[in-house]
């Protein structure tokens, strides 16, 4: 996933919680849905076999007005649905526990190309049909994958439940895989990553932070792939990917919007019921060893003005400590006031943007922070300083203004982008999937709450190790020339 | 990695303007439209949590930006953040990150617009650092200096994202000397030479009460903006509300090429296109049919040849931008440099058919359906139903446009298609713009059909195209 992508996730990321948190005081106009969750469950198993009975995993009433439940059927598939009727649409993703860490050395970004192709042909639908019925009936659809998971998305218009059932399920089982297709897909994600990676030097230095933080371990690789893997990958390749991951019980089906949770189960039941659980591999954990020095590397790009992209080890999504990394960084980086925004590019004009992003990974991360200077700047000159404020802020804790500021910023940054069924699912979707349990995003505001000035100077301390520093420069590909108008000079 | 059809989507939803029958008539109609001491206001409630999004826009742009003083809307603009009242730079600064809201200001060519937003508890505190940021700028000389800095170095960056960079060529080279053509942040020439005394002149002009209109989206009622509108924003000074010139545009003859030539460039950026519609044309809606079936959607025909068929370029898509007074019709794709012209090619083929032969009856009809079962997500959020709106204030079209939107697609016909496409479709006039490695280009460009001129821009100079004749 590209830069962009992750401040957008970073921008919505936990958005609705803060919906949820507030939502109870105020009047709303979503009417409740107070269906007892049994009751619900017993109808729905009334005359079903065996394998497509489906059970309650747990429900988390927020209040009485937004409830979100999550059910089992027989064959492993998980359900969260989440009643919401402001607008008569609603979000249908497909979230399945497969990213780029489950793939082979030699064969990566084929979790990537693979979704790509699970928009072509099955045995009941001709290539590019899947689309043309999408698009006929109002559906934006689209699929992400990133490290640690693949999804599937549709927006849909109220009442297209069934339709959109109908044909997840049909391309869970029935996919049909040629030679054309994936010589065609080959070429489109080649291209993406001639967009995405070698022609845009914000990716490459992401993809080279990335594998050089990460020697062992596959967060190392890029999810897109290393262009020799893209152009080895098989058919043979492809098949045994879909017949190894993708299967009901290394699924969830995450609904919100405005439907009933009724006719979500029976429509899943109808659909997927008859879908048998498949042997999942165990994944082999593989550990990072901790470095024992600074890494850096230098590369020359297209770029006007060099740019670093400084990463340092951080906690994963699911860790005690995310909460408080996310408050150092706003301390560093949030709005024009943030100790290095202001440092670098407002008083000392040394560069013309800053940036922190805090990985919300399954497993440890990076907390990377990109700085993209003047021509003139040295990047010594600002790794130096950066390195300073990182040492002032391990040592003294953070000022009581300064954690008020963070917080409230992080508090407001989780309705941004709000109100929207398809951010709200990919929220649940995304914390179910990579940390296991879609409530944990509920206890995000509450985490961020009790972060104090001791825990943000602590996790610093531990952070920002210079062992565990690993600094990216990217250099013009020829030192620019001053660019100072010349008198009378044509525009 | 997603596919890249929010793209569209995204181009949809900039043109649209739309809304309809029912279910989603009813969320179309909560926009509320009221004045207060004569200041427009636009209000989409939402009580479901307590938050609201603030949109200020004001008429006035970089389209009335004088010869020679290029950016000097955007600089003032950008330069209301940088002290106000009794606040410096820093001190707004650190109010506003207090409160956790996060304000933008953009500078469009007919609009500038200061968004933010704030929980409801402290949309008070919020309002007043807008207010004073509105009515008290400094314009310290040496924060001038500051700002012009970091806007020529954004400049400068602009060259290292290539897609950005086709864009702002394809524009330049559209427009020419109309001053759409000019780019609203100024230029590297421009910027040095525009004075303290200049910004202040046009803060005089166009920050004034009649050139105000006031937008919420969020946990506010009627009596509440009513209150807050008079209380910031009523002091406003009162003036004459902008008008825009109207100069005439030369539409380009025979298919001139552009070539910004980067260095080791393994792909292309492709941009085509001719100059476009004014918002009220009558030929806006079945040309919206149109572009959707041409190249508006996943299933459209860029991407299904060009893409699907063909793996020439991750997203093909087609663009129906309109304007108050003057639009652009585009499209683009990026193939790899070895595809670069195959798909230059095909793409101008696909255009010269479209216009030629128009849609057919099961095109047409898809369109219609997926335009009409799509449109609730373009107001499902109080936050789209307000930027709904605004556009539609902005480009002055009347209140029920967006009601009438689904009416007005539907009513569009097979005949009125082919002949708006015939009418407002140039395949032979175009400018096409290639950012690309010169060099591994050059032995075809000459090759493709209709082409009357050949023009190469070095991606890291200032805008001076010459002929490629060596």
């Amino acid at each position: 996933m590209n830069r962009e992508l992750r401040m957008l996730l970073l921008a919505t990321l936990g958005s609705f919680a803060i919906y949820l948190v507030t939502v109870a005081a105020l009047p709303t106009a979503t009417a409740a849905r107070r269906t007892d969750p049994r009751r619900l469950v017993r109808d729905v198993n009334r005359g079903t076999p065996e394998l497509a009975k489906v059970e309650l995993v747990n429900e988390h009433r927020v209040n009485a007005n937004f409830v979100v439940r999550k059910f089992r059927f027989s064959n492993g598939l998980a359900v969260i649905v989440a009643e919401t009727h402001r607008a008569p649409v609603f979000a249908y993703q497909t979230w399945f526990r497969v990213g780029s860490r489950h793939e082979k050395k030699g064969r990566t970004g084929i979790a990537h190309l693979f979704e790509h192709l699970l928009f072509k042909e099955t045995k009941n639908l001709k290539d590019g049909e899947f689309d043309k019925i999408m698009e006929r009936n109002g559906a934006v659809t689209n699929a992400a994958t990133w490290l640690d998971w693949t999804f599937y998305r549709e927006n849909l218009p109220k009442g297209k439940l069934e339709l959109v059932a109908r044909l997840e399920a049909d391309r869970m089982q029935n996919m049909v895989l040629n030679a054309r297709q994936l010589k065609s897909e080959r070429e489109v994600v080649k291209n993406e990553r001639r967009l995405r990676v070698d022609n845009d030097p914000d990716g490459k230095l992401s993809e080279v932070l990335y594998a050089t933080t990460f020697l062992r371990h596959p967060y190392g690789w890029p999810t897109v792939g290393w262009m020799a893997d893209l152009d080895a990958i098989t058919l043979e390749d492809c098949i045994r990917f879909y017949r190894t991951y993708y299967s009901p019980n290394n699924a969830t089906v995450v609904v919100v919007g405005d439907v009933e949770s009724e006719a979500v189960l029976k429509a899943i039941r109808l659909r997927y019921g008859h879908l048998k659980r498949q042997s999942i591999p165990k994944e082999k954990r593989v550990v990072e060893p901790q470095p024992t020095k600074e890494r850096s590397r230098t590369l020359h790009l297209a770029l006007s003005a060099p740019k670093i992209v400084i990463g340092y080890r951080s906690p994963a999504l699911g860790d005690k400590d995310h909460a408080a990394v996310m408050v150092l960084n706003e301390v560093l980086f949030g709005g024009k006031s943030g100790r290095l925004q202001k440092l670098l590019v407002q008083d000392r004009e040394l560069a013309r943007s800053t940036q922190g992003w805090v990985a919300g990974f399954r497993f440890e991360g990076i907390y990377e922070m990109w700085f993209e200077l003047k021509k003139s700047t040295d990047p010594k000159t600002v790794e130096t300083l950066v390195a300073r404020e990182l040492q002032r802020i391990s040592s003294q804790p953070i000022s009581a203004r300064e954690l008020q500021k963070a917080r409230n910023a992080l508090e407001i940054s989780l309705t941004r982008g709000l109100g929207s069924v398809g951010t709200i699912a990919r929220q649940l979707g995304h914390f179910e999937t990579t940390v296991g349990d879609y409530r944990t995003f509920f206890r995000v505001v509450s985490r961020y709450r009790a972060v104090t000035r001791e825990d943000v100077r602590r996790v610093a301390k531990k952070l920002f190790e210079p062992r565990r520093r690993v600094v990216i420069t990217g250099l013009p590909l020829v030192a620019p020339k001053p660019m100072a108008p010349r008198p009378g000079g044509k525009r | 990695m997603m596919r890249p059809l929010h793209r569209a989507l995204f181009a949809l939803l900039l043109l649209a303007l739309p809304l309809v029958a029912l279910p989603t008539s009813a969320l179309a109609e909560t926009v509320e439209r009221f004045d207060v001491d004569g200041i427009p206001v636009r209000l989409v409630q939402n009580r479901d949590f307590d938050y609201v999004a603030l949109t200020v826009v004001l008429r006035s742009g970089s389209i009335l930006d004088p010869p020679g003083q290029e950016g000097l809307a955007n600089l003032t603009a950008q330069m209301l953040r940088r002290g106000a009242g009794k606040m410096d730079q820093a001190g707004f600064e650190d109010a506003l990150d207090f409160l956790g809201s996060r304000l933008t200001i953009n500078v469009g060519q007919y609009s500038t617009s200061i968004s933010g937003d704030s929980l409801g508890r402290n949309l008070e505190r919020f309002l007043e650092l807008v207010s004073t940021m509105l009515r008290e700028p400094r314009f310290a000389e040496a924060q001038i200096a500051k700002q012009k800095r970091l806007i020529q170095a954004q400049i400068e960056a602009l060259r290292e994202n290539d897609a950005r960079l086709g864009a702002s060529f394809f524009q330049r080279l559209l427009f020419r000397k109309h001053p759409l053509g000019r780019p609203t942040t100024g230029t590297l020439d421009s910027l040095p030479k525009l004075s303290a005394a200049q910004i202040r002149g046009y803060y005089r002009r166009a920050f004034v009460k009649e050139n105000l209109i006031v937008g919420f989206a969020g946990n506010i009622d009627r009596k509440r903006a009513t209150k807050l509108v008079r209380t910031y924003f009523g002091h406003l000074p009162s003036g004459t509300r902008t008008r825009f010139p109207t100069p005439r545009a030369k539409a380009p003859t025979g298919r001139t090429i552009l070539v910004v030539d980067k260095p080791k460039r393994t792909q292309t950026q492709v941009f085509i296109g001719h100059l476009g519609l004014q918002a009220a044309s009558r030929h806006f809606f079945p040309l919206e049919v149109a572009n959707t079936v041409f190249g508006g959607t996943f299933t459209a025909r860029l991407i299904q040849e060009i893409r699907e068929k063909r793996g020439w370029s991750y997203g093909a898509y087609s663009y129906n931008s309109v304007g108050p007074e003057l639009g652009s019709y585009l499209f683009r794709f990026y193939p790899a440099n070895k595809d670069c012209i195959p798909a230059l090619k095909l793409g101008l083929q696909l255009f010269e058919t479209l216009v030629e032969k128009g849609l057919d009856d099961k095109e047409i009809a898809f369109a219609k359906s997926y335009i009409r079962n799509s449109f609730a997500f373009r107001v499902e959020t109080a936050q789209k139903r307000l930027a709904e709106a605004l556009r539609v204030e902005l480009l002055g079209l009347p209140d029920d446009f967006l009601g009438r939107y689904l009416e007005r697609i539907q009513k569009t016909t097979r005949a009125g298609i082919n002949h708006t496409l015939k009418t407002v479709l140039h395949p032979k006039d175009l400018v096409i713009v290639i950012v690309g490695t010169y060099a591994t280009l050059e032995p075809q460009l000459s090759k493709l059909p209709g082409v009357s001129r050949i023009l190469v821009n070095r991606y890291d100079r200032r805008w001076n195209p010459k002929d490629n004749a060596r």
